[in-house]
């Protein structure tokens, strides 16, 4: 607790100093008035002042929100320390930007308990000073993070540019991160696949499971494997990478290169809709199975 | 606040009621409903007469309870679903795992 004392009197600043120094606090710089005290307060930063209101060059109402000033953001603690007893007087000490005042002869005990009080806050507004500054370097830590991530999901998910003119889709987050995807790739014999799916929850931890699904659907797209081998695949996997409250609704649709033929394995997501030329609905496709990454192989079935 | 359970058949059955909202909030409340003072419980009710909206980290969490308990516990049930409920169930397939009546 470093304290300054700002007094033109050589007395007065003895009587302080004696008195703090009684109190425990030995960590205290005098200024004969107020230029020097807003050099000294420059240097060691104090933590707390006692300033006197009367004094040659700058007087007390002076010094005041220059100490503040410079104290920044964290609260500095001034008690004005006057001879002066009228209310004008005394209010002007709190409108310059004091925060408390005792008047001459100071009473110790009061004195005392006001420093104590104040240092209180003091140690308050440190704390949530540095807490402040921790939490803007997480936040800027995780925006970087999050920047980066979602430059490779955009790589990784994004839908190849070579079926856009068979595809009008939307998808519309409520984050940045989610866990919703939906990836199309083409088949070895002319067809293309594409899987619909949603992930437990939200937010980034949600989106991870997103890869190496992204992955596997690719690869087995291009084997041209069967919706049951890659419902099956992609279940091991997640089962294998995700927490037991974590799974992956999706749906894996296949279409023929004729595009007549449309084979679709749903496991917890809603119904599928097959819109006739007219754009009214021909057929809807129920889920059958649960999500993907909950059930073990030889209960999980591949019915398409 | 912890969630309203009831014991019957001498501490074998254990029934949970859940609240208006079943979602990821209540993990904590609910992870504590089925593991405290359990001991011995052989079947489990999750009663959701009450639950109007559920969402899909719900049915983590009910998962969640049915992997850590399926060595104790052989019954499974969720009971008194409301149409919308009964409709994400039945959308997630739930009745593989769980007795929905």
């Amino acid at each position: 607790m470093r304290i300054l004392v700002v007094d033109d009197d050589n007395l007065n600043r003895f009587l302080l100093v004696h008195m703090l120094e009684q109190q425990g606090y030995t960590d205290t710089f005098e200024a004969e008035d107020g230029k020097v005290a807003l050099e000294l307060a420059k240097r060691i930063q104090p933590d707390l002042v006692l300033l006197d209101v009367v004094m040659p060059e700058l007087d007390g109402y002076e010094v005041a929100p220059k100490l503040k000033k410079l104290a920044g953001d964290i609260y500095l603690p001034i008690i004005f320390i006057t001879a002066m007893e009228d209310e004008k007087s005394l209010a002007r000490c709190l409108e310059v930007g004091g925060d408390d005042f005792v008047t001459k002869p100071f009473d110790k005990v009061i004195l005392a308990a006001k420093i104590r009080a104040h240092a209180r806050t003091r140690l308050l507004s440190k704390k949530t000073f540095e807490q402040n500054k921790q939490l803007t370097f997480y936040r800027n830590a995780i925006e970087r993070e999050h920047k980066i991530v979602e430059h490779i999901f955009t790589n990784a998910l994004s839908v190849d540019k070579s079926f856009t003119r068979y595809l009008d889709y939307c998808l519309n987050p409520a984050s940045d991160f989610n866990g919703d995807l939906f990836i199309v790739s083409a088949s070895p014999t002319g067809g293309m696949y594409f899987l619909i799916g949603d992930f437990t929850g939200h937010g980034l931890a949600s989106a991870i499971g997103a890869l190496p699904v992204s992955q596997a659907f690719q690869t087995m797209s291009r084997k041209g494997l069967s919706l049951m081998e890659m419902a099956e695949t992609i279940n091991q996997t997640l089962l294998m990478l995700l927490p037991d409250d974590m799974f992956f609704a999706a749906a894996i649709v296949e279409i023929n290169n004729t595009g007549k033929q449309i084979d679709i394995w749903n496991g917890g997501m809603p119904s599928l809709l097959l819109q006739g030329p007219s754009g009214k609905i021909v057929k809807r496709f129920a889920s059958r199975h649960m999500a993907l990454g909950i059930l073990e192989s030889h209960e999980f079935e591949t019915e398409v | 606040m912890s969630l309203d359970r009831e014991f019957a058949d001498d501490g074998k059955e254990l029934t949970i009621f859940l609240e208006e909202k079943f979602d990821f909030g209540k993990v904590q409340d609910f992870r504590m409903a089925y593991s405290e003072g359990c001991e011995g419980v052989t079947s489990i009710i999750i009663n959701l007469q009450k639950t109007e909206y559920m969402d899909s980290s719900a049915l983590g969490m009910l998962l969640n309870m049915h992997k850590s308990l399926s060595d104790s516990v052989t019954s499974f049930k969720i009971t008194h679903c409301r149409p919308q409920v009964l409709k994400i169930l039945q959308i997630a397939r739930f009745s593989k795992k769980f007795n929905i009546v």
